[in-house]
């Protein structure tokens, strides 16, 4: 008979006992090592490197997302089921995305348990219901192409339109004196542009809307003194 | 009687000895005489009985004798009137000159005018001193001395005049009133008294401007092509005349026709330019000398007054900031309480009306259980445990309105995601949610929740107002600032309007949650345009900004 060997980590001392008993009943299910400690719980895996590290989402020390991070980066092959009382998609999208192999809720059933040992055991992915692998990829996938935008978006139109005239030569006076708007306002969508692009120097935004193509090469050299 | 006078050649005496004696005399008189034009101050030398033996250029002027009538002048015989300078007339036996001789004694200076021919009065201050003779230790006249103070006579009468004058006037009728006092003191036909602005640079703002017999509306000028340039530049400028001519670029110069400028700049305590005061003139000017010293004076009453106006301009401008952060406060802890309230009302009816009813039903259920038949127990039981589901989920999601407990556990950007998507799924509005250089990061509690409440605040509002069938949010990190912006197409709003209304509470919280740490927060709406609004909040301990 293949053991299956088990940390188990829970700082609620009672729960870990009522979990414990439970796993107990399987009869190759092995609990090596427990504790209520998120950064004993890293040390117990390196010592006793069991196939499976139960660890509950919030403990002292090092949550279990922490606790799954850190083994994923450091390669050790223990799979990481994590106990949650949270049925909620970000939690479970966290777990996931850093290396969890199984998410279980507290209050799903002890039979759901068992089983979730063995699927992460097995090296599949498990989560509790109503979770699904395929609902839980597609939350993620919704948010996989939020990356990177350009800056640029976020200037508003005054100051795409201060942007151009200064680009263009253009002093604040007659800046101010074309958008009928004060000289005082024009200074401040001038810098807020340019703290939001970056900018520190007024050539720094000739080259900006230089490369932007925002004014054409003539139109800024011509004004250049 | 008749004394030697000073023009009377020395008596001749024969010899080679004495000729070289005289002519040593002659030149040890001529240097005396060239010593005495030089001091300046009036120097006259009497003789015992009283007769001006010799009387210097500037004596002559001060007087306002020509110096052949003097040859010939006893003191007793001074025709011109002579003034105390309480005005009442000083007569001949109390001039100090006449004392002396009488006594003897040097005589203390003091203060007498001399109304000269031409009806000008002359000032001056007299001291007489004995003279003896070397040889015989007798008494031989005295001589006198007396330097002019006219100038200073008539500035203190303009200074008296003015603060006369000025003292009850106040605000603009200070100014007003000063440079009316300024024309008619240095009898011309222009003055004017001007503030530098600081934007645009080169540029003054007049605050007061006199021209030919009555105050007239302030404007700007550029410094540029005046000689104003100069006074701002340099300091006290003057022109004696033709001014017009060597600044034909200067509009007013050139319409008036000037001749005479003068210009003096105005500072403050700490010596920063304030501005300028100057005067033109349609003659040459006579007096240059006059006319610099009082403008001089005249300038600084007028920086004086400058800098107290805007010391309580400056001072009025924090008590108000002061009194609108303190109303602020007031309505925010109001409305903080009301918010509070509604929060708790809100609370109130959930827990009665569904954590409520669902229990009810939940013991309908168990109760039923008891009298049913083991078979239709089973149900029961099957329906009691949706129930306790169903009130689980509702207990999570009051608890999670109350604080997103996944903002402390995962951070911002998950936190947020999972607020997105549960927006999209209740409001059917689909939400571009992009971000940079914040996956993975956790910032300070605080602006982490202010970041998610303000993004929760705007997206109900583009839900509640904006009526927006999309909307965009960018969360980012710009140097030392969690940047964040929401951007719908919906119907946007005159942002003035909404902000004096009372209907922005939302907006003036949304505000307040960024200025309590520090950041700022802008809303970029107009009706039919879209809302952007954009929060800055600084990841660095600083300050909490001025509103």
């Amino acid at each position: 008979m293949n053991l299956i060997t088990i940390v188990l980590a829970d700082d609620h001392r009672v729960v870990r006992e009522g979990f414990r008993a439970l796993l107990l009943t399987e009869p190759d299910f092995r609990i090596v090592g427990e504790t209520g400690d998120g950064l004993q719980a890293m040390r117990l895996v390196d010592q006793l490197k069991p196939q499976v590290l139960i660890t509950d989402l919030m403990m002292p020390g090092l949550s279990g997302i922490d606790v799954a991070r850190q083994l994923r980066q450091r390669e050790v092959r223990t799979r990481v089921l994590l106990l949650s009382m949270h049925a909620n998609e970000a939690y479970v999208a966290e777990a996931l995305r850093h290396g969890a192999a199984g998410y279980v809720l507290k209050d799903s059933s002890g039979a759901d348990l068992v089983r979730a040992v063995r699927e992460v055991a097995a090296g599949r992915r498990y989560l509790s219901p109503p979770f699904s692998e395929p609902a839980m990829l597609a939350y993620l996938e919704k948010f996989r192409k939020t990356g990177a935008f350009d800056l640029h978006e976020t200037l508003t139109n005054r100051e795409r339109e201060v942007l151009h005239l200064a680009a263009e030569g253009h002093t604040n006076g007659e800046i101010a004196a074309k958008l009928y708007i004060s000289p005082r306002t024009v200074e401040t969508h001038r810098a807020n542009l340019m703290r939001k692009l970056g900018l520190r120097s007024h050539a720094d935004l000739i080259r900006y809307a230089l490369q932007r193509g925002i004014v054409p090469l003539e139109a800024s050299v011509k004004r250049l003194p | 009687m008749s004394l030697p006078g000073p023009n009377e050649p020395p008596p001749a005496v024969g010899g080679n000895g004495h000729r070289q004696t005289v002519e040593a005399l002659r030149r040890s008189e001529e240097l005396v005489r060239r010593i005495l034009e030089a001091v300046p101050a009036g120097v006259v030398r009497i003789s015992q009985t009283g007769a001006i033996l010799h009387a210097n250029v500037v004596a002559q002027s001060i007087l306002g004798l020509a110096f052949d009538e003097i040859g010939n002048l006893y003191v007793a015989d001074f025709r011109h009137k002579t003034f105390w300078e309480d005005g009442s007339e000083c007569q001949v036996e109390d001039y100090p000159v006449s004392k002396c001789l009488a006594t003897g004694q040097p005589q203390p200076a003091i203060t007498l005018g001399v109304m000269r021919p031409d009806g000008e009065i002359s000032w001056a201050i007299y001291t007489a001193l004995p003279v003896f003779d070397p040889e015989t230790g007798r008494p031989d006249g005295a001589v006198v001395t007396f330097p002019e103070i006219t100038e200073r006579k008539r500035a203190e009468k303009v200074l008296l005049n003015l603060a006369a004058a000025v003292s009850a006037e106040a605000g603009a009728s200070f100014f007003n009133s000063l440079v009316e006092h300024v024309a008619r003191s240095l009898e011309a036909d222009y003055a004017c008294v001007g503030e530098l602005l600081d934007q645009p640079p080169g540029r003054v703002r007049t605050i007061a401007v006199w021209a030919d017999g009555r105050i007239v509306e302030n404007f700007e000028y550029d410094l540029a092509n005046t000689p104003c340039a100069e006074v701002v530049g340099r300091g006290l400028t003057s022109h004696d005349q033709a001014v017009a001519r060597k600044f034909p670029r200067h509009e007013r110069l050139a319409r008036m026709d000037c001749e005479g400028y003068v210009g003096c700049p105005m500072f403050d305590a700490a010596r920063h330019p304030l501005g300028l005061m100057n005067v033109l003139y349609r003659q040459p000017i006579k007096n240059l000398k006059a006319a610099e010293c009082m403008l001089q004076i005249f300038a600084a009453s007028a920086a004086s007054e400058l800098q107290r106006q805007r010391d309580r301009a400056e001072r009025a401008r924090l008590f108000a900031e002061v009194a609108a952060a303190r109303d602020r406060l007031q309505l925010l802890s109001k409305r903080l309480v009301e918010v509070q309230e509604a929060e708790r009302r809100r609370l109130a009816r959930e827990l009665h009306d569904e954590i409520g009813q669902e229990l009810t039903a939940l013991r309908l259920n168990l109760e039923r259980a008891d009298s049913l038949p083991a078979e239709a127990t089973r149900v029961s039981i099957r329906e009691a445990r949706a129930r306790v589901n169903q009130l689980l989920k509702l207990a999570r999601e009051m608890s999670l309105d109350l604080r997103p407990t996944m903002l402390d556990d995962l951070g911002l950007l998950p936190a947020l995601i999972w607020q997105v998507d549960r927006f999209t799924q209740n409001s059917h509005v689909p939400v571009r949610f992009l971000h940079q250089d914040v996956e993975g990061r956790r910032f300070p509690p605080e602006i982490e929740t202010a970041a998610y409440r303000i993004i929760q605040e705007a997206l109900t509002n583009v839900v509640r107002h904006a009526r927006a069938d999309e909307a965009t949010i960018r969360l980012w990190v710009n140097a030392d600032r969690l940047c964040l912006q929401v951007e719908d197409r919906g119907v946007g709003f005159d942002v003035e309007t909404a902000s004096r209304s009372g209907r922005s509470s939302g907006l003036s919280g949304m505000q307040e949650r960024a200025a309590l740490l520090g950041g700022q927060l802008a809303i970029d709406s107009a009706p039919g345009k879209g809302t952007q609004l954009t929060a800055e909040l600084p990841l660095l301990e600083r300050p909490p900004a001025q509103p």
